[in-house]
């Protein structure tokens, strides 16, 4: 098959168009044809380009000014996406923390506030939100499982294994003592109605789709989380 | 805030202005007054105060300015590119001429023999520093012109943006990439994350060229558009109002002003007296996506 330019050049386009990187000025470009006028300009400055900057030639720039920008230094921060997890409204929330990942220092979130790009919550928060900080710096916060056996006042640290284990057990225990198969007329129902389920608030649709899968074919009834406000 | 018009402004909504045009009429003074407040004491002191007496001179040119003619609007690009203006008509050669009358006596004696050339040019010649200024071709012989001739073509951009949006032409959302200004193009300065009315805390790149503010979404480097490798960077022991917003999927930065901690902040002027954050985020290797005509390098 011939090719040539003519042919390559819708595809050129669309190339051009595809990768977001790349400025749809070469577009412009291409059909006005009339001189090449580059919108993306990247500079590096450093204490030798001011020397070539536009201050240096208006003779503006003081001896001692390179001196004195040298005795600064950088801080970094950084600015985290999230979603406030106390209910189903999921509002956006910023999270800044400083402790640069890249240096291996540790780091640590300094401030919580709403996003105002978020089309939801558009930046704002309810005290319970504005106050994630002290939830995330709680010294009371739960980081892990802990078990307190019945009868006990101690709570003991367990592994996730250990819980998730004991849950199941005492779960199948409970369904095979209450399920209902039938009901007195006969009907099946299936019904698991001594063990009621309360899931997240901020979940995804995914974590939804999940725990109705897994909760209705027990055949638990008392389902409930917070996507129904 | 007086000095803007927010577009589409809806009181307490949850629609996000996409656009605000400045105010040509106080987008200058303010920008004088702001580089008067930073010089004193700044390292470069006497460009600062260069610079407030340059806008001050836009200043003059605005309210000298005829009413422009609007371009025919065309489809598919920035209604104000230099493109739909063109370098054949003569339209902007008035507000570059008025600017350099108004600046060349107003400046230090020095100055003044440096930017003769600029009053006796003839048109050609200012056209050729005009397009070098497009095209962002900074050499030594014509970078201390520049931003003369930056403040020329800024005074008629901004006051042709004013009149495109009297007869609500702007572009809307989603009509051009974020990376320029949707109005004519050109590169922002940097951004601004504005404080009150329906813009509060959210994130505006400030035009180069015609001073338009168009959203863009927060923590995205302005650049390439990544979201998952940016940090912020402020001098250490200052407030933070002035940052490099660094994103090291690309290895660029785009410097950003607070509004709300920092009452009074210009983001051209504040740019320029932040100079010491850009040199050290250039020796930190990242290059400087942003133009501001106050501040070039000849390469």
């Amino acid at each position: 098959m011939k090719s040539g330019f003519r042919q390559d050049f819708p595809i050129l386009l669309k190339g051009l168009f595809r990768y977001n990187e790349c400025h749809p000025i070469f577009f412009y470009w291409f059909l006005s044809n009339t001189m090449q006028i580059s919108r993306r300009q990247f500079f590096k400055l450093s204490a030798a380009a001011l020397g070539s900057s536009s201050i240096a030639a208006m003779g503006l720039m003081p001896a001692q000014a390179l001196a004195e920008v040298r005795q600064f230094k950088l801080a970094r921060t950084t600015e985290t996406r999230n979603t406030c997890p106390y209910c189903s409204v999921a509002c956006g929330i910023i999270m800044y923390s400083i402790g640069d990942k890249a240096k291996n220092a540790k780091s640590e979130i300094i401030h919580i506030e709403g996003d105002p790009d978020h089309p939801v919550s558009r930046g704002s928060l309810c005290p319970k939100g504005a106050g994630l900080l002290e939830f995330v710096h709680s010294k009371t916060r739960v980081t892990f499982p802990e078990y307190r056996a019945p009868g006990s006042n101690e709570w003991k640290r367990v592994s996730w294994e250990w819980a998730v284990e004991r849950i199941a057990k005492l779960m199948k225990e409970d369904r095979d003592q209450h399920f209902i198969a039938k009901n007195d007329k006969g009907q099946t129902v299936n019904r698991w109605n001594t063990v009621g389920f309360l899931a997240a608030s901020a979940a995804s649709n995914e974590a939804g789709y999940l725990t109705h899968k897994v909760l209705r074919s027990l055949g638990v009834v008392a389902l409930d989380n917070q996507a129904r406000v | 805030m007086s000095m803007e018009q927010p577009i589409n402004f809806v009181p307490g909504g949850l629609e996000i202005p996409f656009l605000h045009v400045a105010d040509a009429n106080t987008l200058f003074l303010d920008r004088a007054l702001r580089f008067e407040q930073l010089a004193p004491g700044h390292a470069v002191e006497d460009y600062l105060r260069f610079m407030a007496t340059v806008a001050k001179g836009q200043h003059a040119a605005v309210s000298q300015m005829a009413r422009p003619w609007l371009p025919t609007l065309q489809d598919g690009r920035p209604p104000l590119s230099v493109d739909a203006i063109g370098f054949d008509s003569n339209a902007w050669l008035g507000s570059l001429r008025a600017v350099v009358e108004q600046v060349l006596p107003a400046s230090p004696t020095a100055l003044q023999a440096q930017f003769q050339p600029l009053a006796d040019a003839s048109d050609t010649t200012l056209v050729g520093l005009a397009r070098a200024y497009f095209s962002s071709e900074f050499i030594e012989d014509n970078v201390a012109l520049m931003p003369i001739v930056g403040a020329g073509l800024q005074v008629y951009w901004s006051v042709l943006v004013q009149q495109l949006a009297q007869v609500q032409a702007l572009p809307l959302r989603g009509q051009a990439a974020l990376d320029s200004c949707p109005v004519c193009g050109s590169m922002p300065v940097g951004g601004i994350v504005r404080s009150g009315g329906a813009s509060q805390g959210l994130r505006y790149l400030a035009c180069s060229l015609c001073a338009t503010q168009w959203h863009m979404e927060r923590i995205h480097c302005v650049a390439c558009g990544d979201s998952a490798k940016i940090g912020y960077f402020s001098i250490e022991g200052e407030n933070g109002a002035i940052q490099a917003e660094a994103c090291d999927a690309c290895h660029t930065y785009t410097k950003l002003g607070h509004a709300e901690k920092s009452p009074g902040l210009e983001l051209v002027a504040d740019d320029v007296a932040s100079l010491a954050l850009d040199v050290l985020m250039g020796e930190e290797g990242y290059q400087r996506y942003g133009l501001n005509s106050c501040l070039l390098l000849s390469t």
